[in-house]
């Protein structure tokens, strides 16, 4: 099987990561922060190595302020549930995965809080004279994703989080598709909060996620066992474990730590640049087949992550894919929970075949697909 | 003598509290709150070998911060 999926999750995973998590499960099989006991103290150490990586990772405000979550859906609907009162106003971009979009909307159809959506356009002018307009007076937040799932769009982050601070709002990211791929810098680029899956370009563990703040007041949408202040009934108000309910999943954390490792041994820039070179050489090879429909125009690096999307004339994307899928071959099809990036690039009826590589894919991997995509479309 | 422990709002801030006082040349360490109260915080405490006022300090400037100083007794 080749494997160009890991905008969904990366695969394989590296044999460290694997070993982690196995000799974790056995070397840490306490629960960490919650006896006095030094077997339990020695699992709740490594929880608190991996907060040091990730808040190191991006430039964070400190590992008490990194909370673990299982994804970045949970971590977002933490934030965003956990920041807007009653009476607030959001704005998020028209490229929002639907676990942006989905919290956002509950609280509109709740009555809690209203939404805009400002347009993502060709141009960085463009997308911030877009975000500009969009604001209102009762503006308390802007949730951005760093890079769009499903056409790539690098998203200027700095840019938008200094016309957010200036109308007074905060600026959330949703890190699932960047983190790991692009440069994430929480204070040089301003982000208040950053929500993160740690099985995509972390190359750690499904079951990860985390929430990173910046000392910020969250409400907290679930309540239970932190380990601490037993007989107060409220949640206790100290990060992380205020929005850690229940038990960590310690050994996944433990193979995400060694994800980052591995990451920041090899280098983001290293990543970025080595999965382009695979993007460019399917997108090139793409735009000479006639019946290919591209969406990325000029797949300029600065705008866009490495992944392509495209169409083969009318077929529909769960087509192409379960044709490429019958050749061993693993791709995303459909809509990919981003019903936004479809209605902005016009692509609702057909979704969009997307192509998303690693630094794992060879040479071979390439022309294998183009020589299928090829049967289909010329 | 009778060793004391440094309580403080969360077993993160206990970690991070301990590495900072290593870092500084203290030694430090994570044990459980042999008393601790209803209404207190993590249940754990950073026990510091010679502990002096530069350790409180140096847990201040970063931003910890110190719920008071629990006797360890015999425990260690």
């Amino acid at each position: 099987m080749i494997y160009f999926d890991n905008a969904a999750t990366s695969y394989p995973k590296p044999l460290a990561v694997i070993k982690t998590v196995n000799s974790a499960l056995n070397l840490y099989g306490a629960n960490p922060g919650r006896s006095g006991h030094d077997f339990s103290i020695s699992a709740a150490n490594q929880v608190y190595l991996c907060r040091e990586a990730l808040d190191r990772f991006f430039n964070g405000y400190g590992a008490e302020f990194v909370s673990f979550f299982p994804n970045c859906t949970y971590a977002l609907n933490a934030a965003i549930k956990g920041i807007i009162k009653k009476g607030e106003h959001i704005i998020i971009s028209s490229l929002e995965h639907n676990s942006v979009l989905r919290p956002v909307h509950k609280l509109k159809e709740e009555n809690v809080a209203d939404y805009s959506i400002f347009k993502v356009g060709k141009s960085v002018d463009e997308t911030l004279e877009s975000f500009k307009k969009s604001f209102k007076n009762n503006t308390k937040l802007c949730v951005v994703t760093a890079v769009s799932n499903v056409f790539g769009n690098i998203l200027p982050l700095k840019e938008l989080s200094k016309i957010a601070h200036e109308n007074g709002a905060y600026f959330f990211v949703d890190g699932a598709q960047g983190a790991g791929i692009v440069d994430i810098d929480m204070r040089k680029q301003g982000v208040d909060c950053l929500c993160i899956p740690g099985h995509k370009g972390l190359l750690g563990p499904m079951g990860t996620g985390a929430l990173l703040h910046k000392n910020l007041e969250f409400s907290t949408i679930i309540e239970g066992g932190t380990g601490t202040k037993s007989f107060d009934y409220s949640q206790p108000e100290t990060y992380p474990e205020r929005l850690e309910s229940g038990t960590l999943n310690v050994p996944c954390i433990c193979g995400l730590r060694k994800g980052i490792e591995i990451v920041e041994n090899t280098g983001v820039n290293r990543i970025f640049a080595k999965e382009r070179r695979v993007s460019e050489e399917i997108f090139c090879g793409l735009k000479n087949m006639p019946k290919v429909i591209l969406y990325q125009d000029d797949f300029d690096k600065t705008c866009f992550a490495p992944l392509v999307s495209f169409n083969v004339e009318n077929m529909h994307s769960e087509h192409v894919s379960a044709f490429l899928n019958a050749n061993s071959i693993a791709v995303r099809g459909g809509y990919h929970c981003s019903p936004l990036a479809h209605i902005s690039k016009g692509t609702e009826r057909q979704g969009a075949v997307r192509i998303s590589p690693s630094i794992f894919n060879q040479a071979k991997d390439i022309k294998n697909l183009l020589n299928l995509v090829r049967k289909i479309a010329i | 003598m009778i060793k004391k422990g440094i309580k403080v709002g969360s077993l993160t801030y206990a970690m991070k509290g301990r590495d900072l006082l290593q870092k500084n040349g203290y030694k430090a360490y994570l044990t459980r709150n042999p008393q601790p109260e209803t209404d207190e915080g993590c249940g754990y405490v950073i026990y510091v070998r010679d502990i002096d006022r530069r350790c409180f300090s140096v847990l201040k400037s970063a931003g910890i911060n110190v719920r008071g100083v629990v006797d360890l007794g015999e425990v260690l």
